[in-house]
């Protein structure tokens, strides 16, 4: 593929999306936030499974503290102070993720620390929903859009589709560093500790020391995108951190594909449309959902990314024990660096 | 393999395309009067989201039978929230954006906390269909809503208030309830319509138990049967809904806990109890329930119920059909009234409205939009002799604007 043809699709995309407000439907426009917000989740949520090997059902849970602390904030009347508020839920965020994490990646790995991890954001998510300042299980609703102040000029983001283009610039900065994280040092470091973790103890790397620290960045990045959310959606539930949000990130993984940075948020727009599609089938767009998603599993293991890499040429080549999925245990990288 | 630019180029041109496609693109309102209706069809809500479904179409075949509104046709356009509120604010700004200003939409809270704070800006008008959570009417009020249900201080209250005067001698009451946040105002304002009816007839306030709580969505309830077969109470309120409700009054059957209370209360469940029951159904329950025909008959609610026989033959529709039906009646009269679908106009025309309806005349308060009308209940049970195994026994109404809460709208209330 040629470097102009590998840039037109995401450049396509990228316009896409910003100019959605100004030809689509209002309920495209909410369901396109809503999805970029679940993309940058998904990629959250890749990083610990597609990057460091580690499974973790209970993400949700870092989503909703994020919501939850900026839903309060904002209506606190905290607005002029929105980005540190996104800032600041990223770090209680990071901070929960790595007490939890301390804790679990001591103990446990594979299947354990998925069901650990799945009963911790159950147990937050039946707190939330007993806390009666929190809005018990009704949550928290009009959850103001905030208005941010540049020195003499501020930007509205309540007003027309502002808080969507911003939105856009937020999940794209959040993208950008995750993006530069997975492809950085510590990314090629945490690559090899999924492949091998005995081998990279055996080089010097601290495999617990990164493992916590993927960990905590994914809770961190979780916590920050569910600050972002808040707003835009303008309610925050305790169904945010329940077991089928912590599916979503796995599902969008599987659909898009682990082997590729995007494959998760190519995964989170292509059941956005399938969804969205079948909205009108009332009784029948779980079945029509499900065969697609069943077909799209069945007939392209490595995702939709990854057929995508097939459709255009570049073929993933196989490591010396024939396995070229993320989590694949040892030998040569599945993810390469650059690919998508 | 190459990407050629033109590829590339006809790629974009087919999802442009594909986006592009009737319904994702801006539409304009013209021909027939459209209301949207969201309510949840897939999913645990489902159960009610097939009521509010069939009583609105319902709703919408009477309308159109006899003439449309102001000479158009009525339109009815549904769409699945799936109990999750951003699929509901999607649906919700889809339909709006297509030119949709009229929506009829129910029943969970969080629902219509995510939608109802978007009518505004979209010049819409929403009754709410069958939601009882206070937050809907005061602190979370908007203009643009009316409530087309009985908040639980109305419902609850005035519930209490009957098992009061039905029971006089009745000194201690026990609850069993599922251990969720949103049940005990149920409970609570039972409670409170219990005392105050007690202190009216001038008789000394009964002692109402802490509930006997039960997991939500459990399945064995044997324990908290025990407990409350020990509990010296010979009242018995039951808050667990729907499925839940079935299985714990199966298993209290087999521990006798039938014959053990003199009065039983059901807070919501009514008549479906028996239906899923039969010959099993407990020997009397009281119940509560939104629309019940036989209590309060009017041409209206026969009508409703015969079309409901002749749609699914089911004789016992479940509450939720006549209060959706109401809903949709409701908008219509409005439209009917003003010839207009601004919420402008709308507002004061159904602050004002006297629309009959299933459950009688269908009476808004203007300061918070709350639904003020009769609350009904049934007491019904086992009967050997009924084809069915059970029966309605009698039913009772007591007026709501006794019982229901001070309107503080803007602001939470208690």
């Amino acid at each position: 593929m040629t470097r102009a043809a590998r840039l037109a699709v995401p450049t396509a995309a990228v316009l896409l999306l910003v100019s959605l407000p100004l030809w689509a439907n209002s309920g495209v426009v909410f369901l396109a936030g809503v999805t970029m917000t679940s993309a940058v989740f998904a990629l959250s949520w890749n990083l610990l499974f597609g990057y460091t090997g580690l499974a973790s059902f209970g993400s949700a849970g870092f989503f909703s503290i994020g919501a939850y602390v900026s839903a309060v904030l904002l209506r606190e009347g905290y607005g002029s102070l929105f980005l540190l508020v996104v800032v600041l839920a990223g770090l209680v965020g990071a901070a929960v993720s790595w007490l939890v994490g301390c804790v679990a990646l001591r103990r446990s790995k594979g299947i354990h620390l998925a069901i650990l991890t799945l009963a911790l954001a159950e147990l937050l998510r039946i707190t939330l929903s007993h806390t009666r300042w929190l809005g018990s299980e009704d949550g928290l609703p009009n959850i103001p859009r905030p208005t941010l102040p540049f020195g003499f000029v501020s930007v509205d983001l309540a007003a027309g589709n502002n808080y969507y283009w911003f939105l856009c610039a937020a999940c794209g900065v959040l993208t950008a560093a995750l993006w530069w994280i997975a492809h950085g040092r510590f990314g090629r470091v945490l690559r090899s500790i999924r492949q091998d973790p005995e081998r990279a103890a055996f080089i010097g790397i601290d495999v617990h020391a990164c493992r916590l620290g993927a960990f905590t960045l994914s809770g961190g990045f979780g916590a920050a995108v569910g600050a972002l959310y808040a707003p835009w959606s303008q309610i925050v539930t305790p169904d945010l951190g329940s077991m089928m949000h912590s599916t979503q990130p796995i599902l969008f993984t599987l659909i898009g594909g682990a082997t590729s940075f995007w494959g998760p948020m190519i995964g989170a727009a292509a059941f956005a449309v399938i969804d969205f599609g079948t909205r009108t089938l009332v009784g029948m767009s779980e079945i029509v959902t499900g065969s697609i998603l069943l077909a799209i599993v069945l007939f392209a293991p490595h995702g939709l990314a990854g057929a995508w890499r097939r459709l255009a040429g570049a073929r993933v080549r196989p490591n010396p024990n024939g396995n070229t999925a993320a989590g694949g245990a040892i030998g040569r990288p599945a993810m390469r660096e650059g690919a998508w | 393999m190459t990407m050629k630019r033109r590829t590339v180029l006809t790629g974009l041109a087919a999802g442009a395309g594909i986006l592009a496609a009737p319904g994702i693109l801006r539409a304009q309102d013209s021909g027939p009067v459209r209301i949207g209706l969201i309510t949840t069809l897939s999913g645990p809500g489902q159960f009610y989201g097939n009521h509010i479904q069939t009583g609105a179409e319902i709703a919408v075949e009477r309308i159109n039978k006899a003439g449309g509104v102001a000479g158009r046709p009525l339109e009815l356009v549904v769409r699945d929230d799936k109990g999750n509120p951003n699929t509901a604010v999607t649906v919700f700004r889809e339909l709006s954006g297509s030119g949709i200003r009229l929506f009829a939409q129910g029943t969970f809270t969080a629902l219509l906390l995510a939608t109802t704070p978007l009518l505004k800006e979209a010049n819409a008008t929403m009754v709410m269909v069958g939601p009882q959570a206070l937050a809907l009417t005061h602190e979370a009020f908007t203009p643009n809503a009316f409530r087309l249900g009985f908040s639980s201080p109305m419902a609850y209250g005035a519930f209490g208030a009957l098992m009061a005067r039905r029971f006089p001698d009745i000194g201690r009451w026990a609850i069993m309830m599922s251990d969720v946040a949103a049940l005990r105002d149920i409970a609570r304002y039972f409670e409170v319509g219990l005392k105050r009816e007690y202190a009216a007839l001038g008789r000394s306030e009964p002692e109402v138990m802490n509930p006997v709580l039960a997991t939500f969505g459990a399945a064995d309830y044997r324990n908290q049967i025990s407990t409350l077969m020990g509990s010296g109470a010979e009242g018995l309120l039951n808050v667990l809904q729907g499925t839940d409700s079935v299985s714990y009054y199966k298993q209290a059957r087999t521990f006798g806990l039938d014959g053990k209370f003199k009065a039983v209360a059901d807070s919501g469940n009514e008549l479906s109890i028996a239906k899923a029951m039969g010959g099993n159904t407990p020997r009397s329950i009281w119940g509560w329930t939104g629309w019940y025909q036989d209590a309060a008959p009017n041409p209206v609610s026969r009508e409703v119920l015969d079309a409901h026989i002749r749609r699914t033959g089911d004789g016992y529709p479940n509450w939720y059909v006549g209060v959706a039906h109401d809903s949709i009646a409701v908008l219509a009269a409005a439209v009917a009234a003003t010839g207009s679908t601004d919420s402008a106009a709308l507002i004061p025309t159904i602050e004002a409205g006297n629309t009959m309806g299933c459950t009688g005349t269908i009476a808004f308060r203007k300061d918070d939009h709350t639904f003020v009308g009769d609350v009904t209940f049934v007491r019904f049970g086992r009967e050997t002799g009924d084809p069915k195994g059970w029966r309605v026994f009698e039913t009772a109404t007591l007026p709501g604007d006794r019982f229901v809460e001070p309107a503080t709208p803007g602001k939470p209330f208690g």
